[in-house]
């Protein structure tokens, strides 16, 4: 870990959910260490990755939280959903079962996350085109109708990785900067003012300046 | 064999006798029964010079051949066998774009070669010249020592000694390991005592599918049970297993291989159908791993390990619902963290970096989905001979190897540590977990969501006899008043300390009294005793009866109001002892809780309450009045 990377304004906590064997955790190394790996391990309750971007000036640290995808984790890993201000819910575009229980995750999310969390829906494995069970327009129009992002990824061949997690994290920033603005606070940011401060602080305002004491 | 009696072959008939499959290794039919001694007894031991490494079987000689420096692949190149092309001139020189290729002949190396080749024992022998044929053939008396006295007996407990990795590369060592195993395992299992024992000096990795299933209890007609589960039908868990089969271990050439595939899908299939209480998690894949490994070419054994350990280790951890199986381990976990190293506890408790965040995958799967095959061996070799609490010291052990960095970072750097696990040393590891358990209480580790204790009338008197407290289970312990009482879980959660029995405490302080005929206890040096026992009632109480030996530091008096102890002659001792086991013993259970939970704040490890508090220990006639004090 170098500095430069301990040197953000702002962290982050997204969380990525959907079916067991969609590659959450392929996106995410793709996104995190530009790796693929094509036997990762399950995960197994959750794992954890960061990494820095831009947005405009500021430094964002997305804090992105894997989840297990088996059905049966949700019990024990609900707690995980606490001060995510983010979710990419993944599905595999070759595997139709995995894009039907999308609506079971969203339900998930919106029973244990904040309301005014940003979510994403993402298509995964578009370098399997050929084997393609779900049509982009389908999960398209399912997306606007429940006021989702919506992008189709490929983590094998990294085709639009780092424009999902980038334009999830601007969405983020945006709708934080404008709740700044009417709320006048300074010094804390959260997307849901009524939600006390969690465990683990999810997102956190922070000078560079102070970091390099 | 029919045709075999007909008069028409009975000329030939008596030259092919008919095969009877040797009973298996955990059957429980004898296996001597059709043994005959020759007429002369002699004649057995009449051969001088024999070649005693002849009459090992051959798995057992091509594992010491390579001990010995023997590679297999470098004699089949050299016998131009394996004929290896540089990978330039493997490629097609035209390719079509649907993907036919030309200009390259077949490669014949994937092709069958029948040819035979002989291994030169030269080596091997060399090696083994100075072996005794009494390495052969050892004594298995119970009070034997555990190595042969050889001429080289003395180089052997010399390599006794040496760190483990070493031992299980000397060709002489394991060829000793070897032949006591393969015997002990023969007489498996009338020879379970001394299996359990010569395990806890180390396990011959060749044997050690087979060790493992001993340590495991594993016995019957396994073969004829696993062959009766239906492996075939399509159930509604296959989809998992599909997707989680070719994600595990697959570094292993063995299980990562088309045939590893179908076996794996088999046993953990074959484990699912036959606990239909219990349901698939993602990690049983894991679990499944180790046993699949070692007992590639013997399912049946390995769904027969799988089946013994989870319910010793993982008792309803499969269940559909779990979570108040894993939570309570979880909290659990959590204050044995705070017992042995509260300093850790702390600042783990401020940055909010919690068990659940990391140690679920480490409890459900025993610790198979965190560290690679070869690692997972050598720790299991030890947790097998442990009981069920032994895992909890396993995972402090693992904390306090990260120490250092865990202390130095906050909550993301630590959940980013744990998500990419550092490198850990497994031989520290198992050390050290033995180490934290000796310092653990029986009682401290209670769960009441854990396998509730055998019928005695299973335990069919082989067993008890030699194990000692560290592989027998608190839970299998007759319960009696003075052992611990179960507890809400939220309750349990809040109390930082773990609580330990009233006869835990009598034990550790070595009380004796009318009600409590012990076998004659070991005096340890009389000047240190193993821990302290504080009262916090007020002086009025204690000085009505108390617990011998004990100091009183009355809860309201102890702290000041930023938590640090208040200085006083009783305080004083209490820091004397800091680094030894401390019970708080009290009458209110919120009292002795927060009490422990300011010493712990204090760094002071090893702290633990008294379950019931004093009113279990009144009962037992051990409380003392002391003579009025001047």
């Amino acid at each position: 870990m170098g500095s430069a990377e301990e040197d953000y304004n702002f962290v982050f906590k997204v969380v990525l959910i959907g079916e067991s064997g969609v590659g959450k955790t392929n996106l995410l190394s793709r996104f995190t260490r530009n790796e693929f790996n094509h036997d990762s391990r399950t995960t197994i309750g959750v794992e954890f990755s960061t990494r820095t971007i831009l947005v405009g000036d500021a430094a964002v640290k997305a804090q992105i939280w894997d989840t297990a995808g088996l059905e049966r984790y949700r019990a024990i890993t609900s707690a995980y959903y606490r001060g995510a201000v983010g979710a990419l819910v993944v599905f595999d575009i070759t595997k139709h079962q995995t894009y039907d229980v999308v609506d079971r995750w969203l339900k998930e999310l919106y029973d244990h996350a904040e309301a005014s969390i940003v979510v994403m829906l993402v298509g995964n494995k578009t370098d399997l085109a050929q084997a393609r069970e779900v049509p982009m327009e389908e999960a398209k129009m399912f997306a606007d109708n429940n006021g989702l992002l919506f992008v189709e990824t490929s983590a094998l061949d990294s085709t639009n990785v780092e424009e999902a997690f980038e334009t999830i994290l601007k969405e983020i920033f945006y709708k934080v900067q404008k709740q700044k603005e009417r709320s006048s606070q300074s010094n804390t940011v959260s997307l849901a003012s009524e939600s006390p401060a969690s465990t683990a602080p999810a997102q956190a305002e922070r000078r560079p300046c102070c970091v390099a004491l | 064999e029919e045709l075999l009696h007909d008069s028409l072959f009975s000329e030939v008939s008596s030259l092919y006798p008919p095969f009877h499959k040797p009973p298996g290794l955990f059957s429980s039919s004898p296996r001597c029964a059709n043994l005959t001694l020759p007429e002369d007894i002699s004649q057995l031991c009449k051969d001088e010079d024999n070649d005693y490494l002849a009459e090992r079987s051959v798995e057992e000689v091509y594992y010491l051949w390579c001990l010995a420096g023997g590679d297999l692949e470098k004699e089949l190149v050299n016998k131009e066998i394996i004929r290896s092309k540089p990978p330039i001139c493997t490629l097609p020189n035209f390719l079509l774009e649907d993907g036919e290729s030309f200009g390259q002949g077949r490669d014949r190396s994937s092709l069958l070669d029948d040819t035979t080749v002989t291994l030169s024992l030269c080596q091997l022998r060399n090696r083994l010249k100075d072996v005794g044929g009494e390495a052969f053939y050892p004594l298995l008396e119970d009070d034997q020592p555990a190595l042969p006295h050889s001429s080289s007996s003395n180089e052997l407990s010399a390599a006794a000694t040496l760190p483990l990795i070493i031992r299980e590369r000397d060709t002489e060592y394991q060829l000793n390991r070897i032949v006591l195993f393969d015997r002990l395992l023969k007489a498996y299992p009338y020879k379970k005592n001394q299996i359990w024992k010569e395990a806890r000096i180390d396990i011959p990795p060749l044997l050690r599918g087979m060790t493992w299933a001993a340590l495991l209890g594993v016995e019957g007609a396994i073969e004829a049970k696993y062959d009766a589960i239906d492996k075939d039908t399509p159930i509604p868990t296959d989809r998992q297993i599909e997707v989680d089969i070719p994600r595990c271990h697959q570094y292993d050439e063995l299980l990562s291989s088309p045939e590893g595939h179908a076996k794996f899908r088999r046993v953990l299939k074959a484990w699912v159908v036959s606990h239909p209480n219990l349901v698939y998690w993602q990690g049983l894949d894991s679990l499944c791993a180790p046993f699949l490994y070692l007992n590639f070419n013997n399912e049946a054994l390995a769904y027969a390990c799988m089946s013994a350990f989870i319910p010793k280790y993982l008792y309803n951890f499969f269940l559909k619902d779990n979570s108040h199986v894993i939570q309570e381990y979880l909290t659990v976990f959590s204050q044995m963290i705070a017992f042995h190293d509260p300093e850790l506890s702390n600042h783990l408790n401020e940055i909010g970096f919690i068990p659940d965040l990391y140690a679920i995958p480490w409890f459900l799967t025993m610790f198979t989905h965190v560290f690679p095959l070869h690692k997972i061996f050598h720790l299991w070799d030890t947790l097998l001979l442990g009981n069920s609490s032994f895992p909890f010291c396993i995972g402090v052990a693992i904390l306090q190897q990260l120490r250092d960095r865990l202390l130095a970072n906050g909550f993301n750097e630590c959940i980013l540590l744990f998500s990419d696990l550092p490198e850990i040393d497994i031989e520290r590891c198992v050390r050290e977990s033995i180490n934290l358990f000796r310092w653990t209480p029986k009682s401290a580790t209670y769960r009441q969501y854990a396998q509730p204790p055998r019928q005695p009338a299973d335990s069919s008197g082989t067993r008890s006899a030699s194990l000692s407290c560290f592989s027998a289970d608190y839970q299998e312990a007759p319960r009696s008043d003075l052992s611990r009482d179960s507890i809400k879980l939220d309750d349990l959660k809040a109390e930082v300390s773990p609580r330990i029995s009233a006869e835990d405490l009598i034990d550790l302080c070595e009380l004796t009294g009318p009600s409590h005929s012990k076998t004659p206890v070991k005096k340890t040096k009389p000047s240190k005793p193993k821990l302290l026992v504080v009262d916090i009632r007020n002086s009025e109480d204690f000085n009505r009866g108390h617990i011998s030996g004990s100091i009183n530091v009355p809860f309201a008096s102890a702290f000041t109001a930023e938590g640090d102890l208040i200085q006083c002659p009783a305080t004083a001792t209490l820091q004397s002892f800091k680094g030894r086991v401390v019970v708080i013993v009290g009458n209110a259970v919120k009292n002795t809780a927060a009490f422990a939970a300011h010493l712990v704040k204090n760094k002071y490890p090893r702290v633990c309450i008294l379950d019931g508090g004093i009113n279990k220990i009144k009962p037992t006639g051990l409380l003392t009045v002391p003579s009025p004090q001047i």
